[in-house]
C-alpha cells in the first residue's frame, strides 16, 4: 500500500530536496505541497495525505498551528487524520514541543539521515512506534523540567494491569515488535491492548502517549 | 579608632603641632624660664593637635589628659591651650557619634574646670578667704563673693562659647562631606546603571546577531542536505536525471560521493553551530534574511512614518556576502530608527552607498537633534544635559553599541558623531576579495 505523503516548507529549493527524496521510494507517494501553514489546511483537505511533512517556523501561520487545524478539520470531516511529522533546525525546540502537544506525532531534525527520516515516515504511518524516543523524551525533559506533574487522572487507573505494561513500555519508547517479545505475546495482541490504552486515556497515538506519560509523571 | 589619611594630610597636621609647640614655647619663655611641666605641655597639647584627625579619640583623652595634669601641676593656661579648639572640631567632625557627643560633652566640663580653675578658685583663695565669706554672710551682703560670681558666669559663658563653636563647626563639616559623599555615590550608582544597561544592549545585539547568523547558514545548509541527498536516492532508486542534478555526463558513483560529501560537511557545519548557538534561546520565528535589496523597502517603511528617506548609491557594486549584507542592513535601520525618533523629520536623511574597490562605506546623515536649532516635536531632547538620564530607551546613543557591535563582527568599523547641525553614523566594511564566480562559503563569513 502505497503512502500518500505532503511536504509543507516555505523554502522551495527545500522543498524540491525532500520531493526528490520521497519520489526515490516505490511506496511512498507525493501528492501535494505547501509554502506556509494556511494553504497546507486547503491542501491536507483536498488530497488526504497519510503523513505531512510540516516545517514548524513558517511566515503567516506557523507549523504548530496548521498542526491544530489539520487534525480539527479532518476530525470535523470524520475523516481519517493525517500522521504529522514536525521538521526542525534544532534538536531542543520548544516550538516543535508544541506541535506535538498539538497533535504532531513526532519531530525529525531537517539534517537527519534520509534513511532516518523515511522510516519516520513509515513508522508514523504504521503506528508501530515513536520516531526517536530518546530524542523525544529529551525533548519534553527539556521543556517539561519544571513544570509541575500532574497527578494522572482517574482514567489511568481504569487500565489493567497488562495495559499498564504496555502503557509503560510505549512510553519508554519500545516498538511493537519488541514489546510482543517481551511479554511474550503476538504483535497483533499488542496493537489490541495499546489501542484500548488510548482509547481509554482519549490519546490519538503512542507519541501522545509519551506526551502524556512525561506530563504526569508516568515515565521512567 | 584610626583613620587613613594621605601622607600630606599627615604632614600638614605634624607640620601645624610642631609650630604650635615652638611657638607656644617661646612666647613662654620671652616671659621668664621654660620649666620642665612647661615643655611637658606644650608637647603634650602638640601630640593631641597633630593625632586629630589620625586619631580623633586618642587626640581628645590626650587634650583632657594633658589640661588635667596641667592644672594639677598647677600651670597657668598657655598658648598651647589653643590646641584644644581643633581637637573639639576634630571629634565632632571625623569621629563615631559616641566621640561627638564625649566631645559635646566636653565643651562645658571643659569650660567649667577651666573657669573654676583659672577665674573662681584663685579668687576665693585671694580675697574670699572663708572668714571674709562668714562674715559678709553674716552682715547679709558680700560684695567680694558677688564679684567672684560674676566673673566666674562671664568667663565659663566665654569658654563655653569658643569651645562649641569649634565644635558646632565640625559637625556642619561633618553634614557637609556627608552629603557631598551620598553625591558622589548617587553619581557612581548611576554611571553603573548606565554602563550595565550598555552592556545589556551590547548582549542583546550579540545574541540577535547569533541568531541571524545561525538563521542563514541553517537554511542554506539544511537546502544543501535536503538536495544532496534527494538527488542521491532518486538517482540510485532509478536512475532517472532529475534536472536537479548537477551534470548527467558524471558518473553515476562520482555524483553520489560529491552529493554525500556535501550533505555530510553541511551536516557538520550545522552540528558546529548548534553547539556554538546551544544556549540561545531561539524563540523567534524566522524569515527571510534582509540584505541590500531590502534597502528600498525599508526606505519605503521609514517613509510611510513620516520620515523622507534618500538612497543614495555610488560606483560599482560588488558581491559583500549575506552576513554583511545584513549588517548593512541593519545599522540602515537603527540609524534610521534613531534619526525617526530625534532628528528634525522635515529634513530628509541621507543613506549613501559608495562602493569602493576593497570596502563599501555606508554613511546615514540626519538633522542632529542635539544642535538645538529647529529640533520641533523632540525638543525635550535638545538639551545635553537630559539625552542620556531620564529615559535611556529614548537617548540618541542608544542604538550606537548595536550598530558598532555589527560593524566589528562584520570586519569593519562604524562611527556615529554630531556633525555641526548634522549627525552622521559612518560604517566602513570590507568587500571580500572576489572569488572566482563563487559566494562567500557559509564558512568564511562567519569568521568574517
Amino acid at each position: 500500500m502505497v503512502i500518500r505523503v505532503a511536504l509543507v516548507d516555505d523554502q522551495a529549493l527545500f522543498r524540491s530536496g525532500l520531493r526528490m527524496l520521497v519520489a526515490s521510494q516505490p511506496d511512498l507517494l507525493l501528492v501535494g505541497e505547501a509554502a506556509d501553514g494556511a494553504s497546507s489546511v486547503e491542501l491536507a483537505a483536498v488530497v488526504h495525505p497519510n503523513v505531512i511533512l510540516m516545517d514548524v517556523r513558517m511566515p503567516g501561520m506557523n507549523g504548530i498551528e496548521a498542526t491544530q487545524h489539520i487534525l480539527a478539520a479532518a476530525d470535523a470531516r470524520g475523516a481519517a487524520r493525517p500522521r504529522i511529522i514536525v521538521l526542525t533546525t534544532f534538536d531542543l525546540d520548544e516550538a516543535a514541543a508544541r506541535a506535538i502537544r498539538s497533535g504532531a506525532s513526532g519531530f525529525v531534525l531537517k539534517d537527519a539521515e534520509p534513511a532516518f527520516l523515511l522510516s519516520a515516515i513509515r513508522m508514523v504511518h504504521s503506528g508501530s512506534a515513536v520516531i526517536a524516543p530518546s530524542a523525544t523524551r529529551e525533548l519534553f525533559d527539556h521543556f517539561t523540567a519544571g513544570s509541575a506533574k500532574t497527578p494522572p487522572p482517574s482514567a489511568f487507573d481504569s487500565l489493567t494491569v497488562r495495559e499498564r505494561a504496555i502503557f509503560s513500555q510505549v512510553a519508554r519508547g519500545l516498538s511493537n515488535a519488541e514489546i510482543a517479545s517481551d511479554e511474550f505475546v503476538s504483535e497483533a495482541t499488542v496493537k489490541t491492548h495499546l489501542s484500548r490504552v488510548l482509547g481509554k486515556l482519549g490519546l490519538r497515538d503512542r507519541v501522545q502517549l509519551v506526551v502524556f506519560a512525561y506530563e504526569h509523571g508516568l515515565a521512567g | 579608632m584610626i583613620r587613613a589619611l594621605t601622607s600630606r594630610q599627615l604632614g600638614t597636621d605634624i607640620g601645624v603641632a610642631a609650630l604650635l609647640v615652638v611657638v607656644a614655647l617661646a612666647y613662654t619663655a620671652q616671659s621668664g624660664y621654660v620649666g620642665f611641666a612647661d615643655a611637658g605641655v606644650a608637647l603634650g597639647m602638640g601630640v593631641a593637635l597633630a593625632l586629630r584627625r589620625f586619631s580623633p579619640p586618642l587626640a581628645l583623652i590626650l587634650a583632657w589628659l594633658v589640661a588635667v595634669l596641667q592644672m594639677l601641676l598647677r600651670q597657668d593656661p598657655g598658648l598651647a591651650d589653643l590646641a584644644i579648639l581643633p581637637v573639639l572640631y576634630s571629634s565632632a567632625a571625623y569621629g563615631p557619634s559616641v566621640l561627638r557627643w564625649l566631645g559635646f560633652a566636653s565643651t562645658f566640663v571643659g569650660a567649667a574646670l577651666a573657669t573654676l580653675y583659672t577665674v573662681t578658685i584663685p579668687a576665693l583663695l585671694t580675697y574670699a578667704t572663708p572668714s571674709v565669706i562668714y562674715q559678709g554672710l553674716r552682715a547679709g551682703l558680700n560684695g567680694e563673693l558677688a564679684t567672684v560670681a560674676e566673673s566666674t558666669l562671664i568667663v565659663f559663658t566665654g569658654a563655653v562659647a569658643v569651645f562649641i563653636l569649634s565644635w558646632v563647626l565640625g559637625v556642619l563639616t561633618r553634614a557637609f562631606s556627608r552629603s557631598e559623599a551620598s553625591r558622589t555615590a548617587q553619581q557612581a550608582a548611576e554611571n553603573d546603571r548606565l554602563l550595565a544597561e550598555q552592556a545589556v544592549i551590547v548582549e542583546q545585539e550579540r545574541n540577535r546577531i547569533a541568531r541571524d547568523m545561525h538563521d542563514i547558514v541553517a537554511h542554506s545548509l539544511a537546502v544543501v542536505i535536503a538536495q544532496a541527498d534527494g538527488a542521491r536516492y532518486l538517482h540510485a532508486s532509478s536512475g532517472i536525471h532529475h534536472d536537479q542534478i548537477a551534470n548527467p555526463r558524471d558518473g553515476h558513483n562520482l555524483v553520489d560521493e560529491s552529493l554525500s560529501t556535501i550533505a555530510s560537511t553541511a551536516r557538520g557545519a550545522l552540528a558546529d553551530f548548534r553547539v556554538l548557538l546551544g544556549e540561545l534561546r531561539h524563540n523567534e520565528p524566522s524569515g527571510p534574511q534582509p540584505g541590500l535589496g531590502e534597502l528600498d523597502d525599508l526606505a519605503r517603511q521609514f517613509g510611510s512614518t513620516g520620515l523622507t528617506v534618500e538612497l543614495r548609491t555610488s560606483g560599482v557594486s560588488a558581491p559583500l556576502g549575506s552576513p554583511r549584507e545584513l549588517a548593512v542592513y541593519r545599522i540602515v535601520q537603527e540609524a534610521l530608527t534613531n534619526a525617526l525618533r530625534h532628528a528634525d523629520r522635515a529634513k530628509p536623511v541621507v543613506v549613501a552607498l559608495d562602493w569602493g574597490r576593497e570596502e563599501l562605506w555606508v554613511t546615514v546623515t540626519s538633522t542632529n537633534p542635539l544642535a538645538g536649532v529647529g529640533v520641533g516635536a523632540d525638543s525635550a531632547l535638545a538639551t545635553p544635559s537630559t539625552g542620556a538620564a531620564p529615559e535611556p530607551a529614548a537617548g540618541p546613543g542608544h542604538g550606537i553599541p548595536g550598530m558598532i557591535e555589527r560593524a566589528t563582527l562584520a570586519g569593519g568599523v562604524l562611527a556615529a558623531a554630531p556633525r555641526g547641525t548634522l549627525f552622521v553614523v559612518s560604517a566602513q566594511l570590507p568587500i571580500p576579495a572576489a572569488t572566482t564566480g563563487l559566494q562567500p562559503t557559509p564558512s568564511r563569513a562567519v569568521t568574517a
